[in-house]
């Protein structure tokens, strides 16, 4: 999962960007307003941590910047002030969740796999889909009750497949949900990603069609 | 004492006094005039008896039937009469028999004590006798203190009433007083919107007028005061949130990265102890001092601040003399902080390979001495020239490391203003900045 973490103290930046790794999220940090808007035109994010105190703008204007721009994923705010009136303003300004600094990572973690999770319009933690359930904040999968070991990345590639809902992703739409624009990663790794995935679930877990790219191979609940 | 018992107090006091005076005047007056009329009346009875004496020619010794007829005349309402002989024996009496046993007062008026009681009696000589009226003195008091209470009672009425309407007028006069008085009886108690001055009578229209000028410093003292310590929670929480988050990190992973994570925690503690130390010296800065702390030498204060830096520092600062050295009433550790701050300023923002200039003018005669403080950093644009000084603004926000509290110039200037110093910043010539520190000298 992608997650762009707008915070311009970079000790704090830092320990977010590392924690969330931990976890196995794929976050980058940007410290101003300015290039939080160019990274979220740009690229594509499953979730933005925003904290609400930037150098250059107001943490909530460039919420509400972001959302007159149609940019609809969700945000959860850090904000260092716990007074009752700036949670409201977050919340009201386009947030869907806040923390309080300081906070617990693995909240921070659970926070935005549930906001995340809402907003694919899923109720439930958890992804069925034919025989396979998958657990995207905890990273476990089973096929028909048995465990299956998947890695991270895997992980991902099957939630977003879910996430489509039917629908054909192509490749490169894929691949951006993954690494975002990080050039460093070649073309081929997703073709590794998607054999292993067959390779641990059987060749029907994944269709491709050539020209309009892949699709989970049951129907998800 | 409340305000209406001490002037219903006032003002009744005032009117019982004058109108005592009056009544005292009245009665007074009520005496005499009475006295002078009966004093007459007395007079003219005798008069009268006398005139019958001479119009009968009756010759002492005559019979005593004539006599008596004559005292009956003369005596009567409350007045007594005796007809003597010259030589003094009673020929007839009238009234009080205890007077016509005394010998017979001197011609004319004459105060007369017998048998207890006070008379007053007219004596008039004519021809072989010696007629005398009588009235009893206390029997005149009795009449002028009757007359006295039928006039005196209406005033007392009229004083004691007045009172009451002092007392009932005066409430009701107060009334905005005591509306003023529930009004903020009813405020809660970190209300600092103004009073209303509406309905206010004009006499009361200036001390809300001075109220509602307090509450408006107080209102603006609040806000600041609450921006402060928003500002000041906001700091620090920040370096707080970043030891936090890597202290957890550390705990989730393990080897370099957990080191890492430690290092980055550390670096955290070190920022949050120094916006400790630089809340610290504003809150000392902005108290009087307590420990008697002489500057002997405002050059030795700067050279302190100058060696009280890392050894990087040192050596990138040159520190020059114009002038005599003076002493400053100022403490010497204020001075310190003072010039460290700005120091700390200027190498923080000058490029590591460029010399912060320290310049003491000082000069013999001189009220005060100038700190200059020159650096080739960026400088400050306008924008940043009125921010500079507002607590917890950084011109540095955004960059990674070294960052400080936002508090240095605000220190300067704390100290500066507790002790009749002054601070500027102005762009240096050729680029960079100048802080222009003037402190008084002893």
């Amino acid at each position: 999962m992608r997650v762009l973490v707008v915070e311009d103290d970079a000790l704090i930046a830092e320990g977010v960007v590392a924690g969330l790794a931990a976890q196995g999220f794929d976050a980058r940090s940007v410290c101003t307003g300015a290039s939080a808007e160019a990274a979220c035109v740009d690229e594509d994010f499953d979730a933005l941590v925003l904290d609400l105190g930037l150098p250059d703008t107001d943490g909530l204007a460039l919420l509400a910047a972001l959302r007159a721009q149609g940019i609809e994923m969700p945000v959860v705010v850090l904000t260092a002030r716990d007074a009752i009136e700036h949670r409201l303003a977050g919340l009201h300004g386009g947030a869907d969740d806040y923390l309080v600094k300081p906070f617990d990572l693995r909240e921070l973690a659970a926070r935005l796999h549930a906001v995340v999770r809402r907003a694919r319009g899923r109720a439930v933690p958890q992804i069925q889909a034919g025989p396979l359930r998958i657990e995207p904040h905890s990273g476990l999968a089973w096929l028909d009750g048995d465990p299956v070991a998947l890695s991270r990345r895997e992980i991902d590639v099957l939630v977003h497949l879910a996430d489509a809902r039917g629908r054909w992703v192509a490749p490169d739409a894929l691949h951006e949900r993954l690494y975002g624009l990080d050039s460093d990663v070649g073309s081929n790794a997703l073709n590794v990603h998607i054999h292993n995935i067959r390779r641990k679930l059987g060749a029907d877990a994944i269709r491709s069609e050539r020209g309009l790219g892949y699709r989970l191979g049951w129907e998800a609940a | 004492m409340s305000l209406r018992l001490r002037v219903v107090l006032i003002a009744g006091l005032a009117l019982a006094l004058v109108w005592g005076a009056a009544a005292a005047w009245l009665a007074h007056d009520i005496h005499r005039n009475l006295d002078r009329t009966l004093d007459e009346r007395l007079a003219m009875s005798a008069r009268m008896v006398s005139g019958l004496l001479q119009r009968a020619a009756l010759q002492p010794g005559a019979s005593s039937p004539a006599l008596e007829g004559a005292v009956s005349v003369g005596g009567g309402q409350g007045i007594a009469c005796q007809i003597r002989s010259l030589r003094g024996e009673i020929l007839a009496a009238s009234g009080d028999p205890t007077l016509a046993a005394r010998a017979a007062p001197p011609p004319g008026f004459a105060d007369v004590e017998t048998g207890g009681a006070l008379w007053r009696t007219y004596t008039l000589h004519v021809d072989d006798f010696v007629v005398t009226t009588a009235d009893r003195v206390d029997e005149r008091d009795a009449l002028v203190r009757g007359i006295v209470v039928a006039a005196g009672m209406p005033v007392l009425l009229a004083v004691l009433g007045g009172l009451v309407a002092l007392w009932i007028g005066i409430g009701r006069g107060l009334a905005p007083l005591d509306a003023l008085r529930r009004q903020l009886q009813a405020r809660a108690a970190d209300a600092t919107d103004p009073v209303d001055a509406g309905g206010a009578p004009a006499e009361l229209r200036p001390l809300l007028s001075a109220l509602n000028g307090l509450l408006e410093r107080l209102s603006l003292a609040l806000a600041q005061q609450r921006a402060f310590t928003d500002a000041a929670a906001h700091e620090l929480r920040t370096p707080l949130t970043g030891i936090d988050t890597h202290l957890q990190l550390a705990r989730l992973s393990g080897g370099d990265a957990r080191d890492a994570a430690l290092d980055r925690a550390g670096s955290g503690v070190a920022r949050m102890r120094r916006t400790l130390d630089q809340l610290l010296a504003l809150a000392r800065a902005e108290v009087a001092p307590a420990v008697d702390d002489p500057c002997p030498s405002v050059l030795a204060a700067v050279r302190d601040a100058i060696g009280s830096g890392t050894n990087a520092a040192n050596g990138r600062v040159a520190c020059a003399l114009v002038g005599e050295d003076r002493a400053s009433p100022m403490p010497h550790s204020m001075l310190v902080t003072a010039v460290r701050n700005l120091l700390d300023n200027a190498l923080r923002h000058a490029p590591g390979d460029s010399t912060v200039e320290v310049a003491v003018e000082c000069a013999v005669g001189e009220a005060a001495c100038v700190i200059r403080v020159a650096d080739r950093g960026p400088g400050l644009t306008a924008e940043e020239m009125a921010r500079v000084g507002q607590r917890f603004w950084r011109g540095d926000r955004g960059r990674p490391d070294g960052a400080g509290a936002g508090l240095g110039i605000s220190i300067v200037r704390a100290i500066a203003a507790r002790h009749g110093g002054e601070l500027q910043l102005r762009a240096r010539e050729g680029g960079g900045l100048v802080a222009v520190l003037r402190v008084p000298a002893a």
